[in-house]
Order: structure tokens, then sequence, then C-alpha cells
């Protein structure tokens, strides 16, 4: 037997590592052709419907794209656990910790060159089909709204991993994930406090001409709840990964 | 070289493992050895850091695993029950693998081609049969070259080719001067593979011993005779400390006297004999001997 060659730092490791998983999974890659799709069609409503819209459309394209980028995002945490997988990859990374970050690179990247190459196509498909009411891809309206669905589906993804990691459960994350981003915006009771939920935050963040009733946070402060919420369940989710038996 | 030293572990209110030390050293093939639930499987999870002992510690290549830059390089692992996703090719899974320690596509297709794997390597595990996911294990045990080897169980679901084809690898690993430790329940696979042995019952150790030693301190060896006049010779062979059995007509078990001493007695009595053989206490039988009180109290729990 040869000996493989030197071994590099465990943390780009481990995001290689999970980039290979990520590609090497036919359900994962239909699941980003699935979520390419739906941002798509959500960026070219965006371009048509004036003012970044509050419509339905937006709002049903929105939270399809979170449920689904939520679904892949606990599978992939999760799916280690119950599809035993986690023996071999914490074997591998014993600190633990990179594996989470990898898991969270991997996917946060694959979803921002899939939302990439959506809002071109989206953006160029509402301009060959509606050119009347095609607003201008550059349009600060607009930009937020794309900016807006980056960084909510960039949380959705940390939720989601971090959720998986928690729970060691496909069931028990996307049930987690579910309460926090789908069932607030639903289900609307207690605006006042439910805004300061993911799912709530996300809409402030993505959608502008909200009436005041809505009670949506306003756009920094959504992105700041957004991310506040990310960064407790990363850290909860490294947490109890170094601490738990695998 | 694996140091276990003074290691417990608990599991809510159930010790799984209970004041175990012992050293497992290179160069030879050490069968890991106990009755289900004898705290086998999660002593191997803490060599690796799976678990964490609950006290105690375990050294392995004189550190703690977790402690190791390129832990895959030191130890290599196959631990119970499959740990592939049965989506991803055998392939991608090594792949995987090999990427969190930089090892190169050269080194998955060796491992592939030493396992024989290699025509099926980019199939989706989920089909594959227990044998080809026990040796997908093994090729990602093997992956880092690793100094020290632990393999759970690993004959399970291979064919008796297969069988062979470990046995072979494992004494090879050993004499390329590695650690190697096999837990296993099939004896008889022991016996043909394992220079020593480390037998628990209970999480606790009952044995640490080169085998050959576990086999002479296990029953006492019998003489097996057959002759013609088997219940002539039994009435000449009865005496005191001599235990008699018979498991045919013609043939007679002796225990207590050597093959020696009854083909004497056979002789001076004018007894023809046709076959006289001394047989060594098989491993099960020293296994049985040494574990019998923690299977028992294994099964009244589980009775209660």
């Amino acid at each position: 037997m040869t000996a493989p060659g030197p071994a590099a730092g465990a943390w780009s490791g481990a995001v290689r590592s999970e980039w290979v998983k990520l590609r090497s999974l036919r359900s994962t890659v239909t699941a980003y052709a699935a979520i390419a799709a739906v941002l798509a069609a959500l960026c070219g409503l965006c371009l048509t419907l004036p003012g970044g819209g509050t419509e339905d459309p937006v709002f049903a394209a929105l939270l399809l794209a979170e449920l689904l980028v939520a679904g892949v995002a606990v599978l992939a945490a999760a799916g280690e656990f119950s599809a035993g997988t986690a023996r071999s990859t914490f074997t591998a990374v014993p600190r633990r910790t990179p594996v989470l970050v990898g898991k969270l690179l991997a996917h946060g990247g694959a979803l921002l060159a899939v939302l990439a190459v959506a809002a071109v196509a989206g953006g160029t498909a509402a301009a060959i089909g509606a050119p009347e009411a095609a607003g201008s891809p550059l349009d600060p309206l607009v930009l937020r709204a794309v900016g807006g669905t980056a960084l909510t589906l960039l949380g959705v993804v940390v939720l989601g991993v971090s959720a998986g990691l928690l729970t060691r459960s496909p069931a028990g994350g996307l049930a987690a994930v579910f309460a926090l981003v789908v069932l607030p915006v639903v289900v609307v009771t207690a605006p006042e406090v439910t805004a300061y939920l993911p799912g709530r935050a996300a809409q402030g963040l993505v959608f502008t001409g909200a009436p005041p009733e809505a009670h949506l946070l306003p756009g920094a402060a959504a992105a700041a709840v957004l991310v506040a919420w990310a960064v407790v369940a990363a850290m909860a989710a490294a947490t109890v990964l170094r601490r738990r038996d695998v | 070289m694996i140091e276990i030293q003074d290691v417990s572990k608990r599991h809510g209110d159930r010790w799984a493992v209970r004041e175990l030390s012992c050293t497992v050293r290179p160069g030879r093939v050490t069968g890991f050895l106990g009755p289900n639930g004898s705290g086998k499987s999660s002593t191997l999870r803490m060599v690796v850091g799976l678990d964490s002992p609950t006290s105690g510690r375990v050294l392995v290549e004189g550190r703690r695993y977790a402690e190791h830059p390129a832990p895959l390089t030191r130890v290599g692992a196959l631990l119970e029950a499959r740990g592939v996703h049965p989506g991803r090719s055998a392939r991608a899974h090594l792949q995987a693998l090999a990427a969190t320690h930089r090892f190169s596509r050269r080194r998955v297709e060796e491992v592939l081609e030493l396992v024989g794997l290699t025509e099926v390597a980019h199939r989706r595990s989920g089909g594959f049969s227990l044998g080809m996911g026990q040796r997908l294990g093994i090729a990602a045990a093997l992956l880092g070259d690793p100094a020290t080897v632990l393999l759970d169980e690993p004959a399970n679901g291979l064919d008796p080719d297969g069988v062979r084809w470990l046995r072979g690898l494992l004494r090879q690993l050993a004499d390329e001067g590695r650690t190697v430790l096999v837990s296993s329940h099939l004896l008889a696979e022991m016996a043909g593979t394992a220079d020593h042995v480390v037998v628990l019952g209970r999480g606790r150790l009952l044995a640490d011993a080169p085998l050959a030693e576990l086999l002479a301190s296990g029953a006492r060896p019998a003489v097996r005779v057959r002759s013609p006049r088997a219940r002539e010779l039994r009435d000449l062979l009865h005496g005191p400390g001599v235990v008699l059995g018979s498991p045919a007509e013609d043939v007679l078990l002796v225990e207590g006297a050597s093959a020696e001493q009854v083909g004497e007695v056979a002789r001076a009595h004018g007894v023809p004999v046709h076959e006289l053989v001394t047989e060594q206490p098989s491993l099960e039988e020293a296994f049985a001997a040494l574990t019998g009180d923690a299977v028992e109290f294994d099964a009244g729990r589980v009775r209660r």
C-alpha cells in the first residue's frame, strides 16, 4: 500500500467533503434543480409585478423556496444520523465543528449559485415575455427583493442544518424549521410578536410594499433578526455536536 | 497501539463498560470477544472518539483520537452497521471521506481495488449485499493507510471466499506491523485468525491473553478413543478424577487421563483401539467457561 499524501487543515477538508456529498446524491441535485425553477419564477414575478409586491404569487414562491431549501438542509444534516453515515463522517472529522461549517458553506454556496442563475433566467424571461410590464433589473426595489431572498434562504440553510444536527431526525428537524419559518407566515397571530420569528422577518426583508397593519419589521431590523436567529441556531448546534456522543 | 486506561462508560443507568484497562499491541491480530451487550462496540466507539468515556481515557498511537491532526492516517475503523448513504455510490462515499484528509483520487481507486469493488464502485450502495457493504467499510477503514485498524464484526455477510480473503488481509496488516483489533462473535473465525484475545463480559475485562493460553486455561483437554470393545474399556478406565462420556456406541470421551494412560490401559488388557486422539478444547468451550456467568446474568435481566 502506498502512503496517502499529507493531510491539510480539517476545515477546508470538511468543506470539500461536504461538497462531494452534496453533488453525489441524486435527491439533493434534483432538489436544487427544483429550487432553481422556483427562484426563477420568483425573480420573474418580482420584475413584472409592481413594487416588488406583497402579491400572492411572490409570497407563495418565496414560501415554496423556503420549504425546499429547509428540506435539503435538514436532510443534509439529520440524514447523517438516519442513514448511519454520521459514524464515518465524525470519525474522519473528530473535532466535529468543521462538519457543521462545511455543510453551511457547501449548501450556502450551492444556493447562491442557483439563485444567481435563477435571477438571470427569470429576469431574461420577464424581459422577453412581458417587455411592457417588466421593470428594470437594476431597480432598487428589485435588487432588494433578490438580496432579501438570498439572505432569507441562507438563513433557512443555517436553521435547517442546525435543526437537523440538533434533532438528528429528518422529521423532527423539518418540524422545527416549519414552526419557525412557515407557520408564523401562514397563521398570523400576535403580529407584533411573531414579526421577530424568522419566517416573518424574511417577509419584512423581501417585501417593501406591505401595509403598516401587517407589522413587518423594516429591512435593516429584519436582516438583523434573521442573522441573530442563524447565529444562535448554529452555535447551539456546534455546542451540542461537540458534547454529545454520536 | 491502543491504550485503554481505566475506562468506564454509562448509558443512562446501565454501565456499558466498567473499569476496563488493556493495551492492544502492534504486529499481531487481537480478537475482541464477548457476548452481545458486553461492551465491545461501546469500547470501539470510544477508541475513535464517537463516544466519550464517563471516566478514564483511551489513547491511540499515543494520543486521544481527536487530537491527531490527520486521524484517518493513524486509525481506520469499520464500526457496526453500515455507514454509507444508500443513495451514494461506493466511490463517492470514499471520495467524501478522502476529501477530509486531501487523500488523492488514486488512493480511493487503490482501496476499491484492494477490496474488490472496482467493478461496482459507480453503483448506488443501497443495492449492495451485506458482504459488499462490509468490503466497502473495510475499504474506508484502510483509506488512510492507518497504523491501527479496528474492525467490528468484519466477517458479517462475507461468503467463504470473502472470509478467507479477510483472514489473509488481517494477517498481512499485522505482519506489516500494524495494530489490528477485530471483534467477532464467530469464535471459530477468531481461532483461525487471532494471535491474542481480549474477552469482555458485562463490560468488564475477563481475559487478555495469547489465544493459546486462553485455550489451555479453558476446559481440560479430552481424549477421544474409539474401540469395538468400548464398554469394556470404560470399566477399565473408571477411577478417581476420570470423567467418562460416550457420544457413540464405540466411542469414549475421557477427561482426567492422558492419551498415553488410556493407551497403556488398553494394551495391558488387550483391548483393540482404532482411534486415540487428544482433543484440544475449542475456543467456544474456553469462551463459555469464561463468560458463563456474564451470559447468565444478562439472560436473567432480560427475563425479569
